[in-house]
């Protein structure tokens, strides 16, 4: 009947601690680190004129006509 | 007692103060239940503010006169009985689970089919059609155009569409 609240107290916070902790890791690793890697692998060899030649022949530009 | 006085004139029955019950001896009004102390089965409540049970049986009268002497000479069975009148339920009784969560559940559980039927009856029966736009012919003319337009091409649509082959991604 001793320390009630301290025990519930020691479990909570070391509970509030790790669900925290990692579910921060977590994310770092399953989202923040994934997509900064596909925005590197992205613009590692990147032309973007050649992006602008494609999407002009494709039609999709108002002000810059396929032909 | 002047006032009483003049009270036993119109009809002693129809006005009465507490002043005038105190004046025939009546004396305080009885306490009502709830605002007693009442017992409480809680766990953060250890001791409550009364025993369980409030009037003795002759038998447990004499129990709680065999408490005033040594306790040793208790027996187990008498221990147990002293407890009850103290108490209405164990730790172990209070902090038994119910299977109300069974019922919760099921209940939850019926109410969401119900939806779905409720739901479905209403595409059935009510809806009209929808735009023309969810068409096959639209929906890839207006994914091809997306892809055109390289929408999203770090992480979303046009970078599961390989350029080249003019295919989906593996």
């Amino acid at each position: 009947m001793r320390g009630l609240l301290a025990r519930r107290m020691k479990f909570h916070l070391l509970g509030a601690f790790l669900v925290s902790m990692g579910s921060a890791a977590l994310y770092k690793i399953g989202v923040a680190e994934p997509r900064k890697r596909a925005y590197e692998d992205f613009y590692r060899n990147y032309d973007p004129m050649k992006d602008f030649e494609a999407m002009k022949a494709a039609g999709v530009l108002e002000s810059a006509p396929p032909k | 007692m002047l006032a009483s006085r003049a009270f036993s004139l119109v009809g002693r029955r129809s006005i009465c103060t507490s002043l005038c019950l105190r004046a025939h001896g009546h004396g305080v009004v009885k306490a009502e239940d709830y605002t007693l102390p009442s017992y409480v089965d809680r766990r953060d409540v250890p001791l409550p503010e009364v025993a369980f049970v409030r009037d003795l049986s002759a038998q447990q009268r004499a129990l709680k006169e065999k408490e005033k002497a040594s306790w040793s000479a208790l027996s187990v069975d008498e221990k147990v009985e002293l407890y009850r009148i103290k108490f209405n339920e164990t730790y172990a009784e209070m902090k038994k689970g119910t299977n109300e969560w069974k019922t919760i559940l099921g209940g939850v559980l019926f109410f969401l089919g119900l939806t779905g039927f409720i739901l479905i009856w209403q595409k059935n029966f009510m809806y009209g059609p929808i735009p023309h736009t969810f068409s096959e012919e639209w929906l890839s003319a207006q994914t091809k155009r997306m892809l055109d337009m390289r929408v999203n091409p770090v992480e979303g649509i046009s970078a599961q569409w390989d350029f080249e082959k003019n295919e989906w991604k593996k």
